[in-house]
């Protein structure tokens, strides 16, 4: 690595991906993570074959017998909750021969059979065929090899539910640490629950899948590479030259929350439908407002309720499930078909008890500010196309990820938040743990 | 709406609201009965949804085809009254239907 900074060691291989240096205040990524097809292969196996990952959220399964399909970690899997309502994933994939058994993004069916040979499962993947004798032996099915075979584990926290592909290793709990606490925050948004509401968007970037990490929880780049939604803003909400102005909010804070989760939390000028009032809402919409955050306020107490109403947070939990608690509520996963490609699903979350009006407010926003036709977003994936081929230029080997590393309390718009990230990130692929 | 007579293997009766146009087994089944697996879910392969039609109805009920016949030699303790729940689709002449559940389903 002749080109690389000679304060800057790596920690564990010889052509390290992440550097830091603490004493220098730097930290750099190797722009070949995001290429690499063998890094990639590493992370298949060192990330998404380990880690705990977001299947779905308990809303989107209301009955015994829903199921949906989905992607995740570049399996098929069918998430859905059998007769009994106990909340299962299987692969989607038949025994017999790998066709998928279930086609359709969601439903509901008390069995599964594969479009191939007719092979039909129970819906708690139990084999549901019979053959006339000698077609198999007697015993055929009695190590399960002709179920549906289940993911290996399956457990959920505050509704969010993930599956883990490795049969050992900490529970969801453990490996959530103190990303819990947040997801705990976004619970109570609602006291009798929270829901996915409509569809799914799903788009694909070419870029990077850790590029959007970073950007998920990048407080350092909205007002330039959202000029356009901000200039919007701030004439659409009345807040006008308050939401450009440029002074450092209350509250600014990035953090890890351990194990790799990290957020980013600060206050700012937009309506939040859970508690938090803009002039364009009107005088109805403040009485309303006012009502919530008082109930609130009565609930959790006078700061947790603030921090429910008032503060945004953009949470990453490693490596892919991305939530941003900021006008609406999103959630959103992604995944690597290749180094230089990501597939996207996001989702809105919302109070099950919300008022039509606030519900139309939060979803405008998901649609305009999030969406993939949106204001922000195809401004997010040209820059994120636009640094993936930048990636090309290998003369210009490392980027630059040490804002604010000199701070004892890192702000929202510094980079700590994504080298909790890296550093996790370089735990598991690269050793150096 | 038809209802269903469900009589278990102990003889206690299950009364459960039907709708036409569904089979006997998905009424049982999405009302959580037990005693009707139907693992394969109506495809009339698995042979787990067997019921025995009380006589009073057996000139009511429309015969079974050749499949279900054959998947019926699978099922314990078959009798003239033995039918595959899957097979018997509800209809308003059907209302009051009433079937029993074999003891090897309970």
């Amino acid at each position: 690595m002749a080109d690389a900074d000679p304060k800057i060691s790596g920690a564990a291989s010889a052509d390290p991906m992440v550097m830091e240096d603490d004493a220098a205040a730097l930290f750099r990524v190797n722009r070949r993570a995001f290429t690499d097809p063998e890094i990639l292969e590493r992370e298949r196996d060192y990330i998404f074959s380990t880690c705990w990952l977001y299947v779905g959220h308990a809303s989107e399964l209301k009955s015994p017998n829903d199921f949906l399909t989905r992607d995740v970690g570049g399996r098929s899997l069918i998430f859905n909750r059998d007769r009994k309502g106990v909340f299962r994933a299987f692969f989607n994939v038949c025994p017999h021969r790998g066709a998928a058994v279930v086609r359709d993004k969601a439903g509901s069916a008390i069995s599964f059979r594969c479009f191939y040979h007719g092979w039909a499962f129970n819906n708690n993947g139990k084999f549901g065929s019979r053959f006339e004798a000698d077609t198999y032996p007697e015993d055929f099915n009695a190590d399960g090899c002709a179920n549906l075979r289940s993911v290996p584990r399956l457990e959920s926290y505050a509704d969010f539910w993930f599956v883990n592909f490795s049969e050992s290793g900490e529970s969801l709990e453990e490996y959530l640490g103190g990303a819990k606490a947040v997801l705990d925050l976004i619970a109570d948004h609602s006291e009798v629950g929270m829901e996915i509401v409509g569809g799914t968007q799903e788009y694909s970037i070419r870029a990077n899948w850790k590029l959007l990490v970073e950007n998920s929880f990048d407080g350092y780049h909205a007002s330039e590479t959202h000029s356009t939604y901000v200039d919007y803003l701030a004439d659409a909400t009345g807040y006008g030259a308050k939401m450009l102005s440029s002074n450092r909010p209350k509250l600014s804070r990035g953090v890890g929350l351990g194990n790799g989760h990290a957020m980013i939390e600060y206050i700012a000028a937009w309506g939040r439908p859970v508690a938090q009032w803009i002039p364009s809402w009107g005088d109805e919409g403040k009485v309303v407002v006012d009502a919530k955050r008082k109930r609130l306020e009565e609930l959790h107490g006078a700061e947790r309720a603030r921090r429910i109403a008032r503060a945004n947070r953009n949470i990453v939990i490693f490596p892919n499930l991305v939530i941003n608690d900021i006008m609406s509520l999103t959630v959103r996963t992604f995944y690597p078909e290749e180094p230089g490609r990501m597939n996207v699903q996001g989702w809105a979350l919302a109070p099950v008890d919300e008022e039509p009006d606030f519900r139309r407010t939060r979803l405008d926003n998901f649609l305009e500010f999030l969406g993939p036709g949106g204001f922000a977003t195809p401004d997010d994936v040209e820059a994120l196309e636009s640094a993936q081929r930048g990636y090309r230029t290998i003369d210009v080997p490392f980027n630059d990820i040490s804002r604010g590393m000199r701070r004892d309390e890192k702000y929202h718009d510094d980079e700590e938040q994504m080298r909790v990230f890296w550093r996790e990130w370089s735990r598991r692929v690269e050793g150096a743990a | 709406m038809p209802i269903v007579h469900f009589i278990s293997a102990d003889g206690e009766t299950q009364d459960i609201d039907g709708n036409d146009g569904v089979s006997v087994m998905e009424t049982a089944v999405r009302a959580g009965l037990d005693g009707i697996d139907a693992d394969c879910g109506g495809a009339c392969s698995c042979a787990t949804c067997h019921v025995y039609v009380d006589d009073a109805w057996k000139d009511r009920v429309p015969a079974p085809d050749e499949i279900e016949e054959e998947m019926l030699d699978f099922v314990e303790d078959r009798k003239p009254q033995s039918r595959l729940s899957c097979q018997i689709t509800l209809e308003p002449d059907l209302d009051g239907l009433t079937v029993r559940i074999p003891s090897s389903q309970r």
